[in-house]
């Protein structure tokens, strides 16, 4: 049997294709399953541009059991459940996904500066994260929050990812390649690592290795991993 | 009519605060911010030294009490104190051939320490280089959240009868004779005794009673490291000439394991400045990284806070008849935050009869076990994966602090990571983030 820790894209994508090989399963996460392409259901944009891939999610969801759990250690599996701990005595695929690196700056530190994927968050929630925004790095992520954001706000775009930030109670001014950008709030994108807060050893596949906002990358990761581990 | 009013709820007025609860008196906290240690202290560096040089200073005094009462406190609070121990290396001959002097120092003052080989500081902490010559090992350094840590000392004295109130800055006080009475924007409060905890606003605070003094703020730049681990201790180098206004920082470690190097020491002008210049950057990087094989990869956050510096100590006295300056409250002062408390309390006892409060009432403390976790988890659920914090412990530091930062400080939810600081937003979403007016709008 195999443990998918994460039942995001990744996770429920190798789960399927697992159950069709006749390969047992079991997936945990401690959210409910749709991982960060549930978050960009909720924002029309986001929607479309991910619609394929969340399609195939939807679909896999209706065929894979998830479990709610907290893997805390692997080899062996440990899960946190609500009925108690369970250990469970087989190999780890770890499908978690990737979080976007802290977007630290220098200057200040007021309220106002996001990742990427927090002002992601929030929007598919529902909050308005500000009025000028100055969208800094480069990825295609960017352009289309630019796209989503244009709707309502003022956006303006720099590439440098060294910025000062200038402001107290909010974020006032940006200074990024010395040019001095005026805005309310800062999205800072400086890239994307593997989300394994419990360093859990075991295979990584998916978004965990691509680490990035390009799903077609992370869909080939999941089929390289079913098509070398599990060639039929 | 308050019997005591202390202004100010960092870590300094936060354990008076605890102490005098102990005690049959009327005591009033007065914070500015939304909750407490939101200023100089959320800034520190959250370490509890072993000593301060020189060993004559009521800050050396105060920081070798407050060091040995640093155990029974966090039982009796209930935060998070590991004693991780300072490694401090000899990174050249002439350091390394002072350790037997520097341990006999350190021992007629009552610090354990003890020599370190090359072979033995290796083992210890195997990324730091190869080119250092040995080191001396001192156990009784520890690391804390400072935060939390007087956030707890709050909720102890909350429970035990103190009155806080947030949001209120002291702007007038008044000298009636027998008693003082503060003006602020939340109204007039009245209190026979004052003791002045407001930091780096100590001298503005001393100045409206007709006290003059003068506090500099010294502005420390910090860098958060991602790679936990990368050392197991407190590492600093051996200075060949010690430095009288600094320590001179170190690679670190937060309560949390993960590498903290810094701070430095800037004079700057403002009380306000906090700003942190990519220079103070390089340097902390360049200073420390040669004491390493390799430099931590990843930063997670560059932050920097403010001593208040007046003169080379600490300021406690009382210049007036019953108001009290617990001022110039630099470093050590959260190791010595339990020592300056006693050392008030005796100040206080001159005013009143101190009565001991027949049972005092304990904080209950949140378990972070596997078990306790699962059982929590048919009703509650995991928010921050990294720190392993549930939504009943955010919603329940939300109920006493209307405050994301100080959610954040707390319970240190959200801190290491992207993946959970929009869903704490949203928990939070109705009680806060609509309160637009608030300077918590959101986090950076």
């Amino acid at each position: 049997m195999v443990v998918i820790v994460g039942a995001g894209y990744s996770g429920l994508l190798c789960a399927k294709r697992l159950k069709e090989r006749g390969v047992k399963v079991r997936v945990f996460d401690f959210r409910e399953p749709g991982g960060e392409l549930l978050v960009f259901t909720k924002i029309p944009e986001f929607r479309e541009h991910y619609g394929k891939f969340i399609d195939e999610m939807n679909s896999a969801i209706s065929e894979v059991e998830v479990e709610r759990g907290c893997v805390v250690s692997a080899n062996p599996v440990k899960v946190l459940t609500p009925m108690g701990i369970e250990i469970i005595n087989d190999s780890a695929v770890i499908a978690a996904g990737a979080v976007d690196c802290n977007p630290w700056t220098y200057g200040k530190r007021p309220p106002g500066v996001f990742s990427p994927e927090t002002a992601i968050k929030l929007i598919a929630y529902g909050y308005s994260i500000g009025r000028r925004i100055l969208l800094a790095g480069e990825d295609k992520v960017l352009d289309l929050l630019e796209t989503v954001l244009s709707r309502k706000c003022e956006v303006e775009r720099t590439k440098s990812t060294e910025v000062y930030v200038e402001g107290d109670k909010r974020v006032q001014s940006v200074e990024a390649d010395g040019e001095e950008f005026k805005c309310d709030t800062l999205i800072l994108f400086r890239g994307r690592k593997t989300f394994n807060p419990k360093n859990l050893q075991g295979e990584l596949i998916g978004n965990a290795i691509v680490k990035g906002y390009d799903y077609s990358s992370v869909k080939k990761s999941v089929e390289d991993y079913i098509n070398l581990k599990y060639s039929r | 009519m308050n019997d005591i009013a202390i202004i100010g709820a960092g870590v300094t007025g936060s354990f008076i605060a605890k102490e005098l609860s102990k005690y049959d008196l009327k005591v009033l906290v007065l914070e500015r911010k939304l909750a407490p240690g939101l200023e100089q202290t959320k800034a520190c560096s959250g370490i509890i030294h072993p000593f301060q040089l020189p060993f004559k200073l009521l800050r050396s005094r105060l920081c070798l009490e407050g060091n040995r009462m640093m155990d029974a406190e966090a039982e009796e609070l209930g935060f998070q104190f590991k004693r991780v121990g300072l490694i401090t290396v000899a990174k050249n001959p002439i350091t390394f051939l002072a350790i037997p002097l520097i341990i006999l120092y350190l021992r007629m003052h009552g610090v354990r320490a003890e020599a370190l080989s090359k072979k033995k500081l290796l083992e210890m902490e195997p990324n730091i280089s190869e080119k250092v010559y040995g080191g001396v090992f001192i156990p009784s350094a520890g690391v804390v959240n400072p935060v939390e840590m007087t956030a707890k000392a709050c909720m102890f004295a909350k429970l035990n009868g103190v009155e806080f109130v947030y949001g209120c800055e002291v702007v007038g006080i008044e000298n009636r004779g027998d008693h003082f009475v503060l003006k602020t924007k939340k109204g007039d409060f009245k209190a026979k005794v004052v003791i002045n905890c407001a930091g780096i606003y100590a001298d503005e605070i001393a100045k409206m009673v007709g006290y003059e003094m003068k506090i500099i703020p010294g502005k420390g730049t910090h860098i958060v490291f991602a790679d936990r681990g990368f050392t197991n201790h407190l590492v600093v180098a051996i200075p060949l000439k010690p430095n009288k206004r600094t320590k001179g920082g170190g690679a670190l470690i937060g309560f949390d394991g993960k590498p903290l190097w810094g701070p430095n020491l800037v004079d700057v002008e403002s009380k306000e400045d906090t700003s942190v210049k990519r220079e103070e950057i390089e340097g902390i990087i360049a200073k420390f990284s040669p004491l390493f094989r390799k430099t931590p990869k990843e930063i997670i956050a560059v932050y920097a806070g403010l001593r208040s510096i007046a003169g080379s100590d600490f300021v406690i006295n009382e210049p007036i008849e019953r108001f009290i300056n617990v001022a110039g409250i630099q470093s050590p002062g959260l190791t010595a935050a339990p020592a300056i408390a006693k050392m008030v309390l005796e100040m206080v006892s001159r005013h009143f009869e101190l009565r001991r409060k027949q049972s005092l009432v304990r904080p209950v403390r949140a378990s972070k076990n596997e078990e306790s976790i699962c059982s929590s988890l048919s009703e509650d659920e995991i928010v921050c994966l990294c720190n392993m914090v549930t939504k009943k412990q955010i919603l329940e530091v939300a109920e006493q602090f209307k405050s994301f930062d100080a959610v954040k400080q707390i319970t240190w939810a959200g801190m290491d990571c992207e993946k959970c600081k929009a869903d704490i937003m949203k928990l939070l979403g109705d009680r806060i983030l609509k309160d637009r007016e608030e300077e918590e709008i959101a986090w950076s």
